[in-house]
């Protein structure tokens, strides 16, 4: 049908939004362009896909005016013709096909499963300058048939040749450890506890980070208040925001991040700094500064948070645990960093006997104390990944995709509370 | 500067229209919905300066030519151009049941429902509020305008005026219903002691919060037991109408007549929270569903004597039948719970009701036999 409005497919130019924000004057102006999509399906239900464009601006000043699709004038560019920011930017690709057919095909085989991508660019201008930088990340996530809790997420990298088959041999697995699951006995509390690679990034990611983002560190958490030597001196924490999915080469203050070193030679090390807390300390921008989207303000938040790799050969640890816990999946994480604890919900792991996997145990939270907890690692892996523990982390209400990484790392003492 | 006043309904109406008339076109549907949210904030935080913030988004919602489904889509803004790209590009585009789109004779052809709290801003007043606590981080007081066009193009205005902050050096949210600080508190406890947390456990507004919203989720959305046994303490009402209310209206976010529904009473379950008049959107971006609006729990006159008095919970679910209750504290407490025995253990409430960030209106509440260790 011939509709009386034709959608104008051009003129369309993120070329436009770089001039208008190069003559736009010494506000700092902040825009972001996030596409994002979700395709998700069942055994029985229909697949549904759901794409969303944000399109908006923060333009500095006293106030700071935050804007939905503002106009091109709104940010410098000319007043006439009045454009829209949504009809003047190439909207960011996403893969959504892609993502469809890996849900049809993990449907077919009798497991639910949800695709969700986003992509992200933004610009910051001022001074006569812009910065731009694009950030994406696409992950999958399965579930068994009429059970909301996930059985496996996976982070889908663009040269990684993912199939349903495998993916679902994946979920299969766990869907089988699961329905053999018993609950973690009464006299069972305490370590030791062995983290599957990449799993312990979540725990510096709470525990570490958290209370080293500078707007926490400067009002007093308790790792920033620690100056006495408390983790092993091989035990390196590190935060790199161009690592790890969402990875991003300029922060959302137009500063380009440098890998911040937190913990070293059993000491904090470092801080996260954006650039208000960085005047506050005299200091310079580390890159951290995000905004959860145009509607927030900046934050020092974390990028890719992760373990070095030790020189312990990974496949000994398991071995040499005599009696313990292996933990290979964290779905959920609370921190305190006041009194410095966080609260990890552990969704897949099992027991260890005599050095070997025994017993799939069911969910439980346990609850571990910043030096305690790192300061009873004693074995870090050699096997380095990142991704493998997904998560969107929350701070002040401000949602953010975050990465951690990890080798496999045991702990001699944790608190097992349910 | 009375808000209320400066943001202009009328233009917002018009916009509507034309959206509204344009996914008719697109559509070609027998039933077409827009519904579009704009909504003005204002936020003070600690060491920064104030910021401004217009946030406006508009959803469309359209029925199949089957007329079993109805398709939605969203857009951040009110540009006509990109819904129709929007829509037109739309493909598997999620579905609501088809009920849940308004659609008849008995809808009037407009109808309002304005915010009748407080709605002027006096920003001394915010500011030194903030000033008096050292532990307040950020403040934010918001006007959000609803307009919803409906299938016979019906209109529905509503307006709702809100306040909330960021306190304490744990930070968590408190919230109220109107523009400025009257009605937040004006305490913040930061370190609960939790020595030996002995029964029965008395949770106060703040901590009965997550707690209420956790329980009402389980019990009384979805598939729902009339007449099974619950807590004397279980008096629970989904009250769309209550002017405390953070959440809720006249009509809901599909535009049918909303009203008061009592969920809870005399220690059974009485009805759950489905159908016409209770379905809400999370954002403009979601289609609506059924949801609670905002729950209210009765109130008695009893004092917490002899129980264990906590002001913060968190609950952590490991799966459906098993619950985690968290309070945070020195030391940090917990419990393992099922949602059935902790909707029984609720014997009594105590204090006057409050506004709780997690929606609820709920004053303290007493629960037998939760022995956090």
């Amino acid at each position: 049908m011939e509709l009386p409005f034709q959608v104008s497919k051009s003129p369309q130019s993120n070329e436009a939004l770089g001039e208008a924000l190069r003559s736009a004057g010494p506000r700092a102006i902040f825009v972001e362009d996030r596409a994002q999509a979700s395709v998700g399906a069942s055994p029985g239900t229909p697949l549904t896909c759901r794409t969303f464009r944000v399109v908006g601006a923060a333009i500095g000043g006293d106030p700071e005016r935050s804007l939905s699709d503002p106009y091109l004038e709104d940010v410098g560019g000319p007043r006439r013709p009045r454009m829209r920011l949504s009809r003047v930017l190439d909207e960011p690709s996403l893969q959504i096909s892609e993502g469809r057919e890996l849900v049809r095909g993990l449907v077919d085989m009798g497991w639910g499963a949800r695709f969700v991508e986003f992509n992200q660019k933004i610009w910051v201008g001022g001074e006569g300058t812009v910065q731009t930088d694009g950030r994406r990340s696409r992950r999958i996530e399965m579930t068994a048939p009429g059970d909301p809790r996930v059985l496996v997420d996976r982070v889908l990298r663009a040269n990684d040749a993912v199939t349903p088959e495998v993916l679902g041999e994946a979920a299969g697995r766990q869907a089988e450890r699961r329905s053999r699951a018993r609950p973690l006995g009464a006299t069972e509390h305490g370590g030791p506890c062995v983290f599957a690679p990449g799993v312990a990034g979540l725990i510096a990611h709470e525990l570490v980070g958290h209370a080293l983002e500078a707007d926490v560190a400067l009002r007093g958490s308790r790792l920033a208040l620690q100056s006495a030597r408390f983790a092993p001196v091989e035990l390196r924490v590190i935060d790199d925001p161009t690592l790890g999915r969402a990875a991003w080469r300029m922060d959302d203050e137009g500063t380009a991040p440098i890998p911040v070193t937190l913990l070293e030679d059993g000491r904090v090390s470092g801080r996260l700094l954006d650039r208000a807390t960085a005047k506050r300390v005299r200091g310079v921008s580390t890159g951290h500064g995000r905004r959860g989207g145009y509607l927030d303000p900046v934050l020092p938040r974390m990028g890719c948070t992760y373990i070095e790799a030790g020189d312990v050969p990974a496949a000994s640890i398991v071995r040499d645990t005599q009696r313990g816990i292996f933990v290979r999946r964290m779905a959920g994480a609370h921190a305190d960093p006041w009194r410095g604890r966080a609260t990890f919900v552990v969704t897949d792991a099992d027991r260890i006997e005599g050095g070997e996997l025994t017993q799939s145990l069911e969910s439980f939270v346990i609850e571990l104390d910043v030096i305690e907890a790192l300061g009873s690692i004693d074995l870090v892996g050699d096997d380095l990944v990142f991704d493998t523990c997904i998560g969107s982390c929350v701070r002040l209400g401000q949602p953010l995709a975050t990465s951690v990484g990890a080798p496999t790392v045991r702990l001699r003492v944790i608190r097992v509370v349910s | 500067m009375d808000w209320a006043a400066s943001t202009a309904i009328e233009p917002l109406v018009i916009e509507a229209r034309a959206l509204w008339e344009r996914a008719r076109l697109v559509s070609s549907a027998p039933a077409v919905e827009i519904y579009l949210k704009q909504a003005r904030r204002w936020r003070l935080r600690r060491g920064f300066e104030p910021s401004d913030a217009l946030e406006s988004g508009t959803a469309c919602r359209w029925q199949a030519r089957d007329r079993h489904s109805v398709s939605h889509v969203a857009i951040v803004g009110t540009d006509r151009s990109h819904l129709q790209d929007v829509m037109e590009r739309a493909t598997d585009a999620p579905s609501s049941e088809s009920g849940s789109l308004a659609v008849g004779k008995e809808f009037p052809a407009e109808r309002t429902d304005l915010e009748t709290q407080d709605t002027s801003l006096n920003v001394s007043e915010l500011r030194e509020w903030m000033a008096r606590d050292p532990s307040v981080d950020s403040l934010e007081v918001g006007l959000t305008t609803e307009i919803l066009i409906g299938a016979e193009s019906w209109v529905g205005i509503r307006t709702r005026a809100r306040s909330s902050a960021l306190v304490g050096r744990h930070p968590r949210l408190v919230a109220r219903r109107g523009l400025g600080v009257a009605g937040l508190p004006d305490r913040f406890e930061d370190t609960q002691e939790n020595g030996e947390l002995e029964v029965p456990l008395a949770l106060e507004p703040e901590a009965a919060g997550p707690v209420v919203a956790a329980l009402v989720h389980a019990f009384h959305l979805g598939s729902v037991t009339i007449g099974s046994q619950v807590g004397e303490g279980w008096q629970v009402t989904d009250d769309p109408l209550s002017v405390d209310g953070l959440a809720g209206g006249t009509f809901d976010d599909a535009g049918f007549p909303a009203s008061r529904r009592a969920l809870s009473a005399g220690g059974r379950i009485l009805a759950g929270i489905e159908g016409p008049g209770t379905y809400w959107r999370r954002s403009f971006r979601d289609a609506p569903l059924s949801l609670p609006s905002t729950i209210v729990v009765g109130a008695e006159r009893s004092a917490p004597a002899g129980a264990t008095v906590v002001h913060s919970c968190r609950v952590i679910p490991l799966a459906r039948d098993r619950w985690v209750l968290e309070f945070p504290g020195d030391p940090t407490r917990f419990v393992q719970t099922d949602p059935g025995s902790l909707v029984r253990a609720c014997r009594a409430s105590f204090g006057p009701p409050a506004v709780t960030a997690d929606g609820a209106v709920t004053p303290g509440l007493i629960f037998d036999g939760i022995v956090p260790r």
